[in-house]
């Protein structure tokens, strides 16, 4: 089998660059290691900026696909996302450099930045605030002792943070701080003490090379 | 010459705890009892579900890259996605793998074939009308997750499984999810949001349930003696928490920390 389709070579590879971070994040004045390590470091960057290309590539591919079939419903959406991705392309291209994105630039792909991403990301963020609002909605419904709790919380919270609950009421924020300053903090410490433990597991299993999933290899 | 001193210790401990758990499942032979994680049986119920109505399946990665400090997470969204394409390629039904930032997707082609592969499936596996390995999104996660949410209603999906680093925006996942009758399967493996997706979800993998899954999944000795090890280390942290509360209720510092 070819070392570049055997999953153990990436799967070694792996283990050598995560050892070179490991030891270097806790180790100085070892400069086989530093150096060895700010390498693998700009290597990630430039591996991961080539990796642009293949997203781009992805995306036209089935754009391309759902145009060539005329997939209904699909194929004009498709199209205009082609042409989209093309004018960001060429423009960006045509006017490279950092000074064409800069934040006073009076470049068209500034524009194009400002104008359909920004803007676009924006709007599709207010309309799924209303699926928020249904999502909230459904997820404060007691259907059990704990959704209950989870109700009573948020409502106090709520109510600590709408002006209106201290006009109701001058206990709500007393008690909405007092949730999020005790129960919520204590909770989420506990959480988060529990992440880094399941990530410190997790490296032990890759760094003695028991965690394959993620590099193909079917146990 | 050593810095971070104390994160070394914390991680020496664990590492420690860890490779005693470890002895104890390969040398002195012991199997810890392990309970049935619900979410991870419930990606082979939805997946049946799914071939049983003639609907497509979907696993994807929503948020993040190789190059954040969410890299870790995005493996073990990578290995679950693994076993899920396994499953899927196993009953030959039609399925969607996506991602949200191009430096995941080589590797979620990769992990994805395999299993195919594996299954023997691979001409499944090649056929587009069968399988498509997507980006979505680059910009957000909110992107991928509007993104995400119209793909669920267009392609007719039965089953979604979302792993991996999870933001704020999947509280919508969850609704677009019910919006499109989706048997919907959530691995947390930060504490984001947690508090959404448990109840938007229709089964959740909390955090270590899912560091742990491989465990159950391979039941392989070391994985096992992990498991071990993860339980001593929290038991140990447990306790530290409650010795630190009684010291400082009591107005004791302990090496240093009230």
């Amino acid at each position: 089998m070819s070392v570049f389709k055997n999953p153990y070579g990436p799967l070694a590879l792996a283990i050598i660059v995560g050892l070179f971070t490991f030891i270097n994040y806790f180790f100085t004045g070892i400069p086989f290691i530093n150096t060895g390590a700010t390498y693998f470091r700009n290597w990630t960057t430039i591996i991961t900026v080539m990796l642009f290309w293949v997203g781009l590539i992805n995306v036209v591919r089935y754009s391309y696909r759902d145009i060539a079939k005329r997939t209904p419903g699909r194929w004009y959406l498709a199209l205009y996302q082609i042409a989209l991705i093309a004018l960001m392309v060429i423009s960006g291209f045509a006017q490279g450099g950092s000074a064409s994105v800069g934040r006073n630039s009076t470049s068209l792909i500034r524009w194009l930045y400002d104008h359909f991403l920004v803007g676009g990301s924006m709007s599709s963020g207010a309309v799924s605030g209303l699926w928020a609002v249904t999502a909230i909605y459904r997820a404060f419904r007691a259907r059990n002792f704990e959704a209950f709790l989870f109700l009573l919380g948020g409502a106090f919270v709520i109510l600590r943070n709408a002006p209106i609950g201290a006009m109701i009421w001058s206990g709500f924020p007393t008690i909405g701080t007092w949730i999020m300053g005790a129960p919520y903090t204590g909770t989420f410490r506990g959480v988060t003490i529990g992440v880094g433990i399941g990530i410190l597991a997790y490296a032990f299993r890759y760094y003695v090379g028991k965690e394959r999933g993620a590099f193909g290899v079917i146990d | 010459m050593l810095k971070h001193t104390q994160s070394l210790i914390f991680y020496l401990i664990t590492w420690g705890f860890i490779a005693f758990g470890c002895y104890r499942t390969i040398y002195q032979k012991y199997k810890p009892h392990i309970r049935k994680l619900a979410a991870l049986e419930a990606i082979d119920e939805g997946i049946g579900l799914s071939v049983e109505t003639g609907r497509k399946v979907h696993c994807g990665i929503p948020m993040s890259g190789f190059l954040s400090r969410r890299a870790a997470e995005i493996l073990i969204g990578v290995a679950i996605m693994g076993y899920f394409a396994r499953k899927a390629a196993a009953v030959g039904i039609d399925a969607l793998y996506s991602c949200c930032e191009p430096s995941i997707l080589p590797v979620i082609e990769g992990v994805t074939r395999d299993a195919y592969a594996a299954e023997g499936k691979l001409e499944d596996y090649e056929n587009l009308d069968k399988v498509q390995v997507r980006m979505l999104s680059l910009h957000t996660a909110a992107s991928y997750d509007m993104a995400l949410a119209g793909m669920l209603q267009r392609d007719n999906i039965g089953t979604s499984v979302i792993a991996g680093p999870i933001g704020k925006y999947s509280l919508l996942q969850g609704e677009a999810n019910r919006e499109a009758n989706v048997f919907s399967i959530c691995a947390i493996s930060e504490n984001d949001k947690i508090e959404w997706l448990i109840p938007t979800f229709d089964y959740v993998l909390i955090i270590l349930e899912t560091y742990t899954a491989g465990a159950l999944i391979t039941q392989d000795d070391v994985q096992l003696g992990n498991v071990i090890g993860v339980d001593f280390m929290s038991w140990l942290m447990v306790a530290l928490i409650v010795v630190f509360f009684i010291a400082a209720q009591a107005g004791v510092s302990i090496a240093g920390w009230s």
